[in-house]
């Protein structure tokens, strides 16, 4: 799977393929999403803070505004499916 | 479960997903939370073995990148036991359905717990038979409605924790996919723990359980695990109050010989060296 | 039975006890099982000796979780065995199953008793010949070899762990409650010392399943092993079973051309000059041999094949037998089993006739020797008018 990485105030292409691995990154933090895995359960939207996850017209999540992300990984730990990496640069083990 | 800067893609073997699990199936955050564990303790793979039984949970040792073995419905931990027996220093885990451990493998859950022997059980509850199309378990809440209790189950419920303490399982635990970040943190107790570990994990049956008892979506039925389950008190709850609701966290955390070391200490009685030495 | 030459070296030996000790000849080092007549004393005989080797003896809460724990433990190194009689053996089907698409190298004694059911357990009977093929469910591949002597017991037990190693399935040892509770005089080599069974390297890549030598856990990257139809890999296959129909037919194929086996296939008794043939195996090829004997004194050529290896059925022997006399007698403790393929095998080329009996008692000398005179003089009364 090709990674697409997006840097912070760089604008997202409109349609990106499912294969591909989106990768945004911001000041030391980063959140990975792999859409291939999604399965459309929508576990992550109710639970983003943030309100910025939805599904796209191929059923997969995506992310709708970045900036307001605050890389807190409750979509990465609601998703049964390995969909979401979130590092959220603290390093803490 | 948030990564914490953990390489858990190390432990998944990313090649055979997405998991066959239905979508808002909480077995995914269960094998997260292993992954996790097993990220978190550092293990080495070839030194770990992921024992299943069948039905959905039973699938998790094909996406844990460990050694793996998907055995006979209900057989897993009798097959887990001769695999430790004559491999000790092997790390082994064994991931087992409400229905195979209970039902169909019940005798052998008891077994094991009562040998004290160094297993760790993950049990995946959701109260149901997922793979087979949505029929009663033993756990299935009284009253529920399945396919094969239309009208709503008469049949009595298990409690897993009481049989695990009465067996004698010496760490017993019960957590949720709700209380997600407790997943990998009982793994990891349960797997060191030198003995038999049981951690039950009550997890969400979307598909067939939510479906058959309009529980709602996925998000609801999260909530549903939420307010059916609430935080042990200090003191262990006896079972009026458990009638209510079940208790989750941690019921017993003792030592107590562990079979494989039993066994080490009655050959060196006999002149014999086993495994271990 | 004249005890045989070099008699000072020789001590009386039970059938089971030569089981136990063979195991340990063929390198076996994990036992599990549960106590059931006529099978115990092989459990016993384990526990007291493994654990002073360093070996694993475990008692198991059903002969279910026994096979599964030997099974378990075969993909921990270990070269394990269990032991039991027909309740149990019917216990250990599904999971006979789960060894033998896994590849796994095990051996399962049936020391078989009176059936069905409880039985009579403490009896000899063969009723469980098609059971030990046929038992698991689906076609697999299978080596069963019976014992119809104390020293059998030893030898076979141990040809039965070399076979499972190499051909990687398990492998059943058919005796009897009388050949297993049985004493006779014989000499046997003092066990060897314990050996840790020793395993190739294997790499990323490297095969797992198919025609290829059985490596447990622990010996290089790790391996996936389920029951579910899979491929060389070991990941499962389940759109078609390609990869496992393979595997079945290879491993088949491999058994029937072992030379090892194809050498211990029969015994054959005064078969050269022979017009009438006893096929027979385990506690009645030993009646079977007097009757031979009993048969030539009053001027019948008999000769006897001692069947050492049940499934996979020698076709081929049999034929040329056939082809060699008139009538094949097959005497056995049920109501006919090893007969039907053997029956397949012969085609017509001889008469074919069953003698049988499943009361637990057994078939005497003289029960199979006039037996087969009343038969073949039948057959000349037929030939003649």
């Amino acid at each position: 799977m090709n990674t697409l990485t997006i840097k912070l105030g760089e604008k997202a292409p409109q349609r990106i393929g499912a294969e591909t691995v989106v990768r945004y990154e911001q000041n030391g933090a980063s959140l990975t999403l792999r859409r291939k895995y999604c399965k459309s359960c929508v576990l992550c939207v109710d639970a983003c803070p943030a309100k910025i996850l939805q599904l796209d017209q191929d059923d997969l999540i995506y992310v709708t505004d970045i900036s307001k992300c605050v890389f807190c990984g409750a979509c990465a730990g609601r998703c049964p499916d390995f969909v979401f990496i979130v590092d959220s640069g603290k390093g803490e083990k | 479960m948030p990564r914490l800067g953990l390489d858990v893609d190390q432990y998944l073997r990313t090649q055979v997903l997405p998991t066959v699990w239905c979508p808002g199936c909480g077995n995914g955050n269960t094998v997260e939370g292993l992954a996790t564990a097993f990220a978190r303790m550092d293990v080495d793979p070839t030194q770990v073995v992921v024992v299943g039984g069948i039905g959905c949970s039973g699938r998790t040792p094909f996406y844990v990148k460990t050694n793996a073995m998907h055995t006979t419905h209900g057989r897993a931990l009798a097959y887990a036991t001769g695999l430790k027996m004559a491999q000790p220093k092997l790390t082994v885990v064994v991931t087992m359905g409400d229905g195979d451990a209970l039902a169909i493998g019940g005798n052998h859950f008891i077994h094991a717990a009562r040998r004290n022997i160094d297993l760790t059980v993950i049990l995946y509850n959701n109260g149901i038979y997922g793979m087979t199309g949505g029929q009663e378990a033993p756990t299935t809440p009284l009253g529920s409605r399945t396919t094969t209790s239309l009208t709503g189950s008469i049949e009595r419920t298990f409690d897993t924790v009481e049989i695990a303490l009465a067996a004698g399982a010496t760490y017993v635990a019960r957590t949720t996919t709700f209380d997600m970040q407790e997943i990998p943190l009982r793994i990891e107790e349960a797997i060191t723990h030198p003995g038999f570990a049981v951690v039950e994990v009550l997890s969400q049956c979307p598909t067939y359980y939510g479906r058959l008892n309009q529980i709602g979506d996925t998000t609801d039925m999260l909530v549903w695990e939420r307010d059916r389950t609430e935080g042990l008190p200090v003191k262990m709850a006896n079972r009026q109050e458990l009638l209510g609701e079940l208790k989750t966290g941690v019921f017993r955390n003792e030592k107590s010989v562990e079979f494989t070391k039993a066994y080490s200490d009655l050959c060196a009685r006999v002149g014999g060296s086993y495994g271990l030495s | 039975m004249s005890p045989t030459p070099g008699a000072n070296k020789q001590r009386l030996v039970m059938g089971n006890e030569a089981v136990a000790l063979g195991a340990i000849a063929g390198g076996c080092d994990f036992f599990a099982g549960y106590p059931i007549t006529p099978a115990t004393e092989i459990l016993e005989e384990m526990g007291k000796m493994l654990p002073a080797r360093g070996g694993v003896f475990l008692q198991m809460e059903d002969e279910l979780s026994a096979i599964a724990a030997v099974i378990g433990a075969a993909w921990g190194g270990a070269v394990a065995m269990t032991a039991t009689s027909g309740p149990g053996f019917s216990l250990m089907q599904e999971n006979l199953g789960y060894a033998s698409i896994t590849q796994t190298p095990c051996v399962i004694v049936d020391a078989q008793r009176g059936g069905p059911s409880t039985g009579l357990p403490t009896l000899a009977s063969q009723g469980d010949v098609m059971q030990a093929r046929f038992g698991s469910h689906g076609d697999r591949p299978t080596l069963v070899i019976t014992a119809s002597s104390v020293n059998d017991c030893y030898e076979s037990t141990a040809l039965a762990f070399r076979m499972a190693r190499k051909h990687r399935l398990p492998v059943v040892l058919l005796i009897d409650a009388v050949v297993a509770h049985m004493r006779e005089p014989v000499e046997l080599p003092p066990p060897p010392p314990p050996q840790k069974a020793s395993y190739p390297k294997i790499e990323e890549d490297t095969p797992r399943f198919g025609d290829v030598p059985f490596v447990p856990f622990g010996h290089g990257p790790v391996t996936v092993v389920t029951g579910l139809s899979h491929q060389a890999n070991g990941l499962a296959e389940t759109q078609r079973g390609v990869h496992t129909e393979q595997m079945m037919r290879t491993t088949i194929q491999n058994i029937l051309s072992d030379p090892e086996i194809r050498r211990s296939w029969v015994s054959a008794y005064q078969l050269d000059d022979a017009e009438i043939a006893i096929a027979a195996y385990g506690i009645t090829a030993r009646s079977a041999r007097e009757a031979v004997d009993v048969l030539r004194e009053d001027g019948i050529k008999a000769g006897l094949l001692d069947l050492k290896v049940l499934w996979p059925f020698p076709n081929q022997i049999l034929r040329e037998t056939a082809d060699k006399v008139s009538m094949i007698v097959v005497p056995e403790l049920n109501l006919g089993q090893i007969v039907l393929p053997l029956k397949a095998a012969v085609e017509g080329r001889a008469e074919v006739h069953s003698l049988n009996l499943a009361d637990g008692t057994l078939l005497t000398p003289e029960d199979i020797a006039e037996f087969s005179a009343k038969q073949r003089k039948s057959t000349k009364e037929a030939a003649n008018a």
